[in-house]
């Protein structure tokens, strides 16, 4: 007896080789995988870029070996220890970031944050908030309404303010536009092109600097102000 | 030329005065102007003021808008808004109710809008 699926055989007494009906069939053709969609990662130490899936929740640098976390994170209550996310970090009206540093694609602060934040696209403030380090990014937006106190250096690409900011220095390198409902009051104030709609209120110190080469992510002069 | 006295009369004001012309005194205005002129003193206006390319003024501006593209040494006040344009000088002080400044303006000192 042979099985069921023999393709070929020898016939013990005869020593005939003859073929079964399935060897005639054409070979099955494997079934092909779909390729997964890809995405491209940086990393936020070394900047090695690396292709990793659309749906992965982490991923390690194949260059310096950080562990990269790729999805969101809400924080509802205290939270100690540093983040670092690719996506996006909620800190909620009754959360606190108490960890050194926090770095995100996207930061939403409704709450407090001891450390420092990095929001390498945007920090949206959208209520009663305070920062007691500083914090740098690309773009700040303070909704109307909000608040934001931050005892250190505040330091982005560019700036909407439609709430009320109060703290230390402010350094846009870019635009900065305080609407007509924003009130911003630092005892410094750097930019390099002001708005300041009919409404809008700011005091302070203020200076014209021109735009730097450098982006404030990379290692710079607002690097020595951050937390060791 | 150098004038010594306080411009005050209407004629004058309208008429803008000539780079090279050099005041010395405070400036009044009573109408929209524009300031063409190195002026040792104050300027007051309480309508809209243009401080014109290449004119300087080292004391204080005041008036309802002001549009500077010289340079004041000695700062603005305005009432509505003020605008710095590209290639404009301010030192010392800024106060406005609406403000907009132009990349490549240079400003440093006390800002205040909508105070």
């Amino acid at each position: 007896m042979e099985s069921e699926n023999f393709i070929s055989t020898v016939c013990r007494s005869c020593s005939f080789y003859f073929k079964s009906s399935l060897a005639s069939q054409p070979v099955r053709k494997k079934a092909r995988r779909t390729t997964a969609q890809k995405r491209e990662l940086t990393c936020a130490d070394c900047g090695a870029v690396q292709m990793v899936a659309e749906e992965a929740q982490s991923s390690t640098c194949l260059e310096c070996g950080r562990h990269l976390e790729l999805g969101h994170r809400v924080i509802e209550g205290e939270h100690l220890g540093n983040l670092s996310l690719e996506g996006e970090l909620v800190i909620g009206s009754k959360g606190n970031f108490g960890g050194a540093k926090a770095r995100a694609a996207r930061i939403v602060l409704q709450g407090r944050a001891s450390g420092f934040l990095e929001a390498a696209e945007w920090l949206r403030v959208e209520g009663q908030t305070k920062i007691r380090s500083g914090a740098k990014g690309t773009k700040l937006e303070i909704q109307a309404g909000a608040s934001l106190e931050a005892a250190e250096l505040l330091h982005f690409q560019s700036g909407v303010i439609e709430g009320e900011l109060r703290c230390a220095t402010i350094r846009i390198d870019g635009p900065l536009r305080v609407g007509p409902h924003g009130k911003v009051v630092a005892e410094k104030i750097f930019f390099s092109e002001l708005t300041v709609d009919s409404g809008g209120r700011i005091s302070g110190l203020g200076e014209v600097r021109e735009l730097e080469a450098k982006p404030p992510t990379e290692a710079g002069v607002i690097s020595t102000l951050e937390p060791q | 030329m150098e004038t010594k006295s306080e411009v005050k009369s209407q004629d004058e004001v309208t008429a803008p005065a000539g780079l090279g012309l050099q005041i010395s005194g405070s400036v009044g205005l009573d109408q929209d102007g524009v300031i063409r002129a190195m002026v040792k003193g104050d300027i007051r206006s309480t309508s809209k003021l243009v401080i014109a390319q290449e004119s300087v003024v080292s004391g204080l501006v005041q008036a309802k808008d002001i549009r500077l593209e010289g340079r004041v040494e000695g700062g603005i006040e305005g009432a509505g808004k003020v605008w710095l344009t590209r290639g404009s000088i301010l030192r010392t002080r800024c106060v406005a109710k609406e403000l907009r400044i132009e990349p490549g303006a240079t400003f440093a000192g006390e800002l205040k809008v909508g105070e």
